[in-house]
C-alpha cells in the first residue's frame, strides 16, 4: 500500500543490474523479478464457472461460521430476528472477511520458493456486506521492488489492490495488502530479535482465571445508537480479548472466516490435498515440499502449525499466526464500540510482529480525531494489539462513520 | 501472564465414571438428534463445493463426484457425493458425551446404502444408542466400554438415504488399555528411495485405469475370484486434517471465551498443552511429538473412519457410473498412524441376484506398509 513504508533500518532501493542474472529457486534473480514485474497493473480473476460463484454466496450459514470463528458474537451476525430490526435489516457479514475477496498475493505470486511476510493491509469497506449476495474480487498487482534494509538483507516487497464487486452491480470495498518476500533463512534470520528470543507463552491456573475475569469485560454497544458529538478525543475504547491460541482455535479461526477460499486461482486452498492429488502438486511444483520429520514431502504451510516444526525450520519459538486473525480481532473492537448504527470504514494495519502459538492478545482503541466530510461524521482512532509478552503485536488506524444527533437519520455508509 | 522457558509437561487422563457409563446405558433406544432449522437445511444442501471439499478430505477425485461438467453427461446429471459421507452423519460423538474426554476408537462399521446421494440434497440423521457393554480389561488397566450405535439418514425429501451402524471401544485415557491398541506401533520413518518408490506407484495407478468411469461393469463379465484393482493411501501427514477439518467453528473447534467456558464445562476434554492453557485434546494427536509428550503413547494416531472412505473410494473406483455400492461392513482390527501408507484391496467372492438387482460380493481388506492387515471386510455392488 502507498502509505506503508519501510521498517526496521536503514533501508534502499536495489537496481535490477544488480541483482544476479538468472532464475534460481528461492533466490531474487533479475529473471524472477522481471516475470513478477509484468503482472503489475494485471486483472487476476479467472472466470468462475456457475458453481463457483454459487460457492461464494454469503448466506447466513457463512454469517455464523465466521462469528464463531473469529468469537465474536455480535447479533448483527447472529440472530435474523435481531438483525431485521437493525439499521442494516438483516444479518450482516463480519467486515473483516472482506479480506477475502483477495485472487492472488504474495504467497503464490511469483517468486518461487521465497518466503512470504504479511507486512500490512488496508480494508477500505463502502458498505457493509450482507446475506444473499454474491462478493467477488479482482485482484492486481501494483508494485514489486526490491529492498535492502540492515534486519533482513534483501528483499522483494509486493503491493496488492483488490476490488470486491456485488453481484447487486455495485463496490462493496477494496483490500490493499503489502508483503515482503525473503530468501528462506534469511527469513528467518530477519524476525525481529526479541520475537526470536522470548519463549513461549505460559499461564497459570491463577493466569488464566484473570483471563476470564477480562472475556467478561467485553462490552458491545449494540441497538444503543453511539452520537459523533458524545465521542471525546483521547477516550478509550472497552478492549477485547483473544486467545489463547491453540491449533483448533487456530484451524476454526482460519479456516472458518475465510469465504470461497476454495476456489481462488493460487490460492491456499490448492495446497489442502492429499493421497494421489498431493503428489500430483509435487509434480507440478518441485520446489514446493519440505521433507518432514518421517521422511515425507509436505506443503510449508503445515510448518506454521506446529510449535515443534516452527522452532525446527524457522528458528521462531513456536507456531504462529501471519496475522489474517488479528484483522477479525480488531474489527471485533470496533463493531463492539460502534454499535449497530456505526459505519466501520476504514482500517489500516501493520503487523509488527507475528502472533505465537498460545500467545493472548488485548485489542485496544482510542479515539485520535474527530471530522465532518461529505456530511458524514467521522471519528478516527489509533488501534493496537498487546500480547502477554507485552509486546505491540500490531498498529492500525481507523475510521469510523458515526450517527449525530443533528441529523440522526443520515446513512452511516455509502449505498 | 508470563514467558517460561522450562515447562513441566502434564501428561492427560480422563476417568470413565460409573455416573457417567450409567448416562449412556439410559440413552439405548432414545433417538438423538439435532433440531434443525429450515434456513439451516437449506444452507446444508449439498452444493458442488461442500461435495469437492470431501473429495479433497479423502483424497477421492472421482469425475462422477469432483467434475460437474462429467456428472453432467452421466444418468445422475449433476454431481454424486462420494457415499462414505454417511458414515460422518452420526449426531453422537462418542468422546464428547456422556464419556466425557474418553478415547473412542471406531472398531467396526457397517453401511447399507438404499439411494445415491446427489448435489442438492441435504443429509439429516437421527442416531440410537443400540448397545452398551462393559468389556472386560485385565485389573489395574483402566475401563473399556463397548458402544454400538445405529443412524438413520435421510435426505431432505423424505427419502431413506443409508443406515449406518458401528461400534466403538471407549478407553480412559493414560490408561494401559488405551496404550494397547497401539500394538507396540511406532512412527514410520520413510527415506527418499521409498518416497520415490510410492509416487511411482501413485503414477501407476493412472495407467492401471483404475477409475471404471462412463464405461458400464457388466455382472455376467464379473467372474468370482477376480481382483479389484488396488489403490493406495498415504503417507499420511497433517494438512489432509486441515484441509478436511478447516471449515470453522465446530464441536472440538472452539477459541476464545467460548473455549474457556467449555474447558470449565468439560475439563476431562482438555489437556493442559506447551502454555499451560485448555487445549481440546485432539489437539494432542496433531503431531508424533504431541502425542507423547501429553498422552504418553507412541504417537498420532489416525481415525479409524478414514479407511472406511478409502475403502468405499476403491469400490466406486472399480464399479464405474453405473454401479451402486449397497453395502460395506468393515472391522479394524488395529490402528493407523499419521505417516502410515495403506493399501486397499478387493477380491469378488460371490455373485447373485436379488430382488431383480445383480449384486457382487466382494471381500476387502487393507494392508500397511510393515504388512498389518488393518482392515477386513465384505462389500455388495450392484452392477447393470
Amino acid at each position: 500500500m502507498a502509505e506503508e513504508k519501510q521498517q526496521g533500518g536503514a533501508t534502499g532501493e536495489v537496481k535490477l543490474e544488480d541483482l544476479p542474472e538468472k532464475k534460481e529457486y528461492g533466490k531474487i534473480t533479475q529473471e524472477s523479478l522481471l516475470a513478477l514485474r509484468s503482472r503489475i497493473g494485471v486483472e487476476r480473476a479467472r472466470p468462475l464457472e456457475d458453481w463457483e460463484v454459487e460457492a461464494m454466496r454469503l448466506t447466513r450459514s457463512v454469517a455464523r461460521r465466521a462469528a464463531l470463528a473469529i468469537g465474536d458474537y455480535n447479533p448483527l451476525y447472529l440472530d435474523l430476528e435481531y438483525a431485521k430490526k437493525s439499521p442494516h435489516g438483516t444479518i450482516i457479514i463480519p467486515p473483516g472477511v472482506m479480506q477475502h475477496i483477495e485472487q492472488i498475493n504474495a504467497r503464490t505470486d511469483g517468486m518461487p520458493g521465497m518466503h512470504a511476510l504479511f507486512r500490512g493491509l488496508t480494508l477500505h469497506w463502502r458498505r457493509p456486506m450482507r446475506i444473499g449476495e454474491v462478493v467477488r474480487g479482482k485482484t492486481y498487482l501494483r508494485e514489486a521492488r526490491v529492498s535492502r534494509s540492515q534486519l533482513s538483507g534483501l528483499s522483494v516487497i509486493q503491493d496488492y489492490e483488490s476490488i470486491g464487486t456485488s453481484d447487486r452491480g455495485d463496490e462493496v470495498g477494496r483490500v490493499y495488502t503489502s508483503w515482503s518476500r525473503h530468501e528462506r533463512i534469511a527469513a528467518a534470520k530477519s524476525n525481529d530479535a526479541r520475537q526470536k528470543q522470548r519463549a513461549q507463552g505460559w499461564y497459570t491456573p491463577e493466569d488464566l482465571e484473570r483471563l476470564k475475569e477480562d472475556y467478561k469485560k467485553e462490552v458491545r454497544r449494540g441497538a444503543e445508537p453511539r452520537f459523533w458529538e458524545d465521542v471525546e478525543i483521547g477516550e478509550e475504547l472497552p478492549f477485547v480479548v483473544k486467545g489463547p491460541t491453540c491449533l483448533p482455535q487456530r484451524l476454526a479461526g482460519e479456516g472458518g472466516a475465510m469465504v470461497g477460499s476454495e476456489i481462488k486461482i493460487g490460492g491456499s486452498g490448492d495446497w489442502w490435498v492429499s493421497h494421489a492429488q498431493l503428489w500430483k502438486l509435487f509434480e507440478q511444483h518441485p520446489g514446493l515440499p519440505y521433507i518432514n520429520e518421517q521422511g515425507i514431502p509436505e506443503v510449508p504451510v503445515t510448518i506454521h502449525n506446529s510449535n515443534e516444526r516452527a522452532q525446527h525450520y524457522l528458528g521462531l519459538p513456536g507456531a504462529y499466526d501471519a496475522g489474517m486473525q488479528r484483522v477479525n480481532w480488531t474489527v471485533h473492537l470496533l463493531m463492539n464500540w460502534i454499535g449497530d448504527h456505526g459505519f466501520l470504514r476504514k482500517l489500516t494495519i501493520r503487523f509488527h510482529q507475528i502472533n505465537i502459538m498460545g500467545d493472548t492478545t488485548w485489542c485496544k482503541g482510542k479515539v485520535t480525531g474527530k471530522r465532518v466530510e461529505d456530511g458524514k461524521h467521522v471519528v478516527e482512532l489509533d488501534v493496537w494489539n498487546e500480547n502477554e509478552v507485552p509486546h505491540i503485536v500490531t498498529q492500525a488506524t481507523a475510521e469510523v462513520v458515526l450517527l449525530s444527533r443533528s441529523n440522526p437519520n443520515a446513512k452511516t455508509c455509502d449505498d | 501472564m508470563s514467558t517460561k522457558e522450562q515447562v513441566q509437561y502434564k501428561k492427560h487422563t480422563s476417568k470413565i465414571t460409573d455416573e457417567a457409563l450409567a448416562e449412556l446405558k439410559n440413552m439405548v433406544g432414545k433417538e438423538i438428534s439435532r433440531p434443525r432449522q429450515d434456513w439451516e437445511i437449506e444452507d446444508s444442501k449439498l452444493s458442488v463445493a461442500g461435495i469437492r471439499m470431501m473429495c479433497r478430505a479423502i483424497g477421492d477425485f472421482n469425475p462422477l463426484f469432483a467434475e460437474v461438467e462429467y456428472a453432467q453427461k452421466t444418468r445422475f446429471g449433476r454431481p454424486v457425493m462420494p457415499p462414505s459421507i454417511v458414515l460422518e452423519t452420526e449426531q453422537l460423538d462418542p468422546e464428547m458425551e456422556p464419556l466425557v474426554g474418553c478415547r473412542a476408537v471406531l472398531k467396526a462399521a457397517s453401511v447399507e446404502w438404499y439411494i445415491h446421494i446427489l448435489e442438492g440434497n441435504a443429509l439429516l440423521a437421527k442416531t440410537y444408542v443400540r448397545d452398551v457393554q462393559e468389556a472386560t480389561a485385565s485389573f489395574g488397566a483402566g475401563r473399556v466400554v463397548t458402544d454400538d450405535l445405529e443412524t438413520l439418514v435421510t435426505n431432505s425429501r423424505g427419502e431413506k438415504v443409508a443406515t449406518v451402524k458401528t461400534s466403538w471401544n471407549c478407553y480412559e485415557r493414560g490408561s494401559a488399555a488405551e496404550l494397547s491398541i497401539f500394538d507396540g506401533r511406532e512412527p514410520a520413518m520413510w527415506n527418499s528411495e521409498q518416497i520415490e518408490s510410492i509416487h511411482q506407484e501413485y503414477k501407476g495407478e493412472e495407467a492401471r485405469r483404475v477409475i471404471r468411469g462412463a464405461e458400464p461393469r457388466k455382472w455376467e463379465e464379473v467372474t468370482v475370484g477376480e481382483r479389484i484393482s488396488y489403490i493406495l493411501k498415504g503417507p499420511t501427514t497433517i494438512i489432509k486434517r486441515v484441509g478436511g477439518v478447516a471449515v470453522g467453528a465446530g464441536t472440538w473447534y472452539h477459541g476464545h471465551g467460548e473455549a474457556i467456558g467449555q474447558s470449565e464445562k468439560w475439563p476431562a476434554l482438555f489437556f493442559s498443552n506447551e502454555h499451560g492453557a485448555p487445549e481440546p485434546v485432539m489437539g494432542a494427536e496433531w503431531s508424533h511429538v504431541r502425542a507423547q509428550r501429553f498422552l504418553h503413547v507412541p504417537g498420532a494416531k489416525e481415525a479409524n473412519s478414514e479407511r472406511f472412505h478409502w475403502t468405499a473410494h476403491m469400490l466406486t473406483n472399480w464399479q464405474g457410473d453405473d454401479g451402486f455400492l449397497k453395502r460395506l461392513d468393515l472391522k479394524f482390527p488395529t490402528i493407523n498412524m499419521l505417516g502410515d501408507i495403506t493399501r486397499c484391496y478387493g477380491k469378488v467372492t460371490g455373485k447373485h441376484v436379488e430382488e431383480g438387482k445383480k449384486v457382487v460380493e466382494i471381500e476387502v481388506w487393507n494392508i500397511n506398509q510393515v504388512g498389518d492387515v488393518v482392515t477386513t471386510g465384505l462389500a455388495e455392488v450392484v452392477l447393470t
